[in-house]
């Protein structure tokens, strides 16, 4: 019997396939876009988010200001809106003359680094030991559920402020210290998956068919739960920048002449009866976009479901 | 060369440790079969059937496992193979096919790839030629099993995922999983059983053209007595893990020799006998890690004797052609006198 398209040649073939396959990931873009359309909130949040990431990642040709050096003739000069204010420096600046809006272009830069990091390193880390955990149980099982169950005992900022404290300031120690805690969570998540997936016949399908275990886990399973965990992360990562910024504002997460949000509202806090929007306008920074992650998060976890979607 | 059947199990015993103690799922099952046969497996949910197949597969769970016997298939014990050997016969020489499709397909892939899949593990397409080519190769050859089991417009259903698919194509894009490696023999656990009457008759027509068409053997496990009847060549009737009659399919639904089969039947409604009541038959299944100590099926036999409680009950062949393990056939009146224990351990 003779089936599908003739071609000429294995080129022409290929050809052809590679156009059908653009042809699919551009359908699945446009479907996913058609449905963000319908969850305005969370399109919104995503607008802004991506508004951030811009910002971040062309810091220097938005601003042209210097975000360490200040100018200390221009020292705590209110925001535009304010009767005193003027467009040199549309959020004013601080006790240093420091321009607020370029520090907080740049103080981005720290916030979505630590919040992407931490965040994908914890779900990597948690999504394998939930996965084999939940997958094969054992002994490996009960040992890595009570060593999580201990960490869980620990509220996160204390026990990142104590990790902290341990390891000493800087970039890479407070990712450390995020993810030292922050994979559990992924952790519990894909493990209760995987064993209430295990359970369904097209694991059982899958073995008969001569798979693996190992394939059967990465294949076949994770695929379901991949959803679930890319919403999680979102909404983690929110819960990572409140983190990072509640430990700058303590001191004991990035260096201090580094630009970061909460060391801005720390430093704002003496001036706030003067000049509170050295204080305030980064607390806001932050609320906007933990607040736009939380929103898209949760549009994405309606979005995302397979099992949700009906034609 | 001497011959040997497709698949031959002989003393097939299957065990999981229970905290009341170790239950026999599968005990003592001996059966062979022939190239394009098709087998029935017919009995009551809990008395093994689906274990039997999960045994030949080497996928009973843990803690269960396979105890004694053997399971030759074309001439080597498949108990013998290595894990990495049994995953070459899994899916490619032996395949199976269950009970509820949807839950059965993975919601995360379309359907089209889950088929091609086998294809790719099983490398079937992997011919040496060019290597960019296989992919469409394979593609090729599961637009064609989608389309000889009899799903509409293939093309565009490859991509489709498994909950756009109705049940009754759900089941075919199964069967198209299971066949597109082309087995030997197709392992089917209550096919048709998540159906409605309509597209039952069409999947068991589809299962049989199959059967025509490639000579795969069948082996159907079925709590329908009356499917297998109408879809067999030979049937095994199993209670509480035993085959009870096992024989050519006239031979066992015309002239059922055991109990429990003749109660099987008269449990069946009919329409053409509107008048005549079904008969269920009374009681449960017994417990499994609690058997009774002879003829497993005594409590609920209506012809149940004093001897049918002690000792091992053995397979016995009737005048009719088929083997039944109950003790009616036992001509015992003539051998008074001897133990009924004596006697039975003789025959077995």
């Amino acid at each position: 019997m003779q089936v599908g398209r003739q071609f000429e040649s294995p080129v022409a073939r290929q050809s052809y396939l590679w156009r059908v396959r653009l042809k699919v990931w551009r359908r699945n873009t446009s479907e996913f876009l058609a449905e963000l359309r319908e969850h305005p909130l969370a399109l919104l949040g995503g607008i802004v988010i991506l508004l951030y990431v811009l910002a971040a990642i062309f810091a220097p040709l938005i601003t042209t200001y210097d975000p360490v050096q200040g100018n200390l003739r221009h020292r705590l000069e209110p925001p535009a809106w304010h009767p005193e204010g003027n467009w040199e420096h549309p959020l004013g600046t601080d006790a240093q003359g420091r321009d607020i809006l370029t520090r907080i272009i740049y103080g981005a830069r720290v916030s979505l680094m630590v919040g992407i990091l931490a965040v994908s390193i914890s779900a990597t880390i948690g999504m394998f030991l939930g996965a084999v955990t939940g997958y094969y149980r054992g002994r490996l099982d009960d040992v890595v559920s009570r060593f999580a169950d201990l960490l869980m005992a620990f509220p996160y900022l204390i026990f990142a402020i104590g990790v902290m404290a341990f390891l000493g300031s800087g970039f890479i120690n407070l990712v450390l210290a995020l993810t030292f805690k922050g994979w559990v969570e992924f952790f519990r998540l894909v493990r209760g998956e995987m064993m209430s997936e295990k359970t369904h016949e097209y694991v059982e399908a899958a073995r008969v068919a001569g798979l693996g275990h190992n394939s059967v886990i990465g294949r076949e399973i994770l695929p379901n739960i991949i959803q679930s965990v890319f919403v999680l992360a979102t909404l983690r990562m929110g819960y990572m920048i409140i983190l990072e910024a509640s430990l700058s504002f303590l001191g004991l997460g990035i260096p201090p002449k580094t630009p970061a949000w909460g060391s801005m509202v720390a430093a704002g806090r003496d001036y706030l009866l003067v000049a509170w929007w050295v204080a305030t306008v980064p607390g806001i920074a932050i609320l906007i976009l933990v607040l736009s992650i939380n929103v898209f998060g949760e549009g994405l976890r309606d979005i995302l479901d397979p099992r949700l979607k009906v034609e | 060369m001497e011959h040997n059947p497709l698949l031959e199990l002989r003393n097939l015993t299957t065990i999981y440790p229970t905290k009341r103690g170790l239950v026999r799922a599968v005990d003592d099952v001996s059966f062979a079969m022939e190239r394009g046969q098709i087998l029935g497996i017919v009995g009551e949910s809990g008395c093994g059937k689906s274990t039997v197949l999960l045994s030949i597969m080497r996928l009973i769970r843990r803690p269960g496992r396979i105890d004694q016997g053997e399971i030759q298939f074309r001439g080597e014990n498949l108990r013998d193979l290595s894990p990495n050997a049994i995953r070459n016969i899994r899916g490619k020489e032996i395949s199976m096919i269950f009970q509820d499709p949807l839950s059965t397909l993975n919601p995360a892939y379309p359907v089209g790839e889950q088929i091609r899949e086998s294809l790719q593990l099983h490398r079937v397409m992997n011919d040496g030629r060019l290597r960019l080519s296989q992919r469409a190769r394979e593609k090729e050859r599961v637009v064609q099993v989608m389309t000889e089991v009899g799903i509409p417009s293939p093309m565009d259903r490859y991509a489709a995922y498994p909950h756009q698919f109705s049940g009754g194509m759900q089941q075919r894009a199964l069967i198209a999983i299971a066949l597109v490696c082309e087995p030997a023999l197709l392992l089917a656990d209550e096919p048709t059983t998540a159906l409605d009457v309509t597209i039952q008759a069409q999947i068991l027509d589809l299962m049989r053209r199959i059967n025509q068409d490639h000579g795969t053997s069948i082996i159907l496990v079925t709590h329908d007595l009356g499917l297998a009847a109408e879809f067999c060549d030979t049937i095994a009737v199993m209670y509480a893990g035993r085959i009870v009659e096992q024989g050519p399919v006239d031979d066992v639904v015309s002239h059922p020799q055991h109990p429990y089969t003749q109660g099987l039947l008269n449990c069946r409604p009919r329409i053409s006998e509107r008048d005549l009541r079904v008969e269920p038959i009374p009681g449960n299944v017994p417990d499994l890690a609690d058997l009774p100590p002879g003829c497993t099926f005594a409590p609920r036999c209506p012809r149940r004797q004093a001897v049918c409680d002690t000792g091992p009950i053995p397979l016995v062949e009737t005048s009719m052609g088929n083997v039944s393990r109950c003790l009616l056939h036992v001509d015992f009146q003539r051998e008074e006198g001897w133990g009924w224990g004596d006697k039975v351990m003789r025959k077995a």
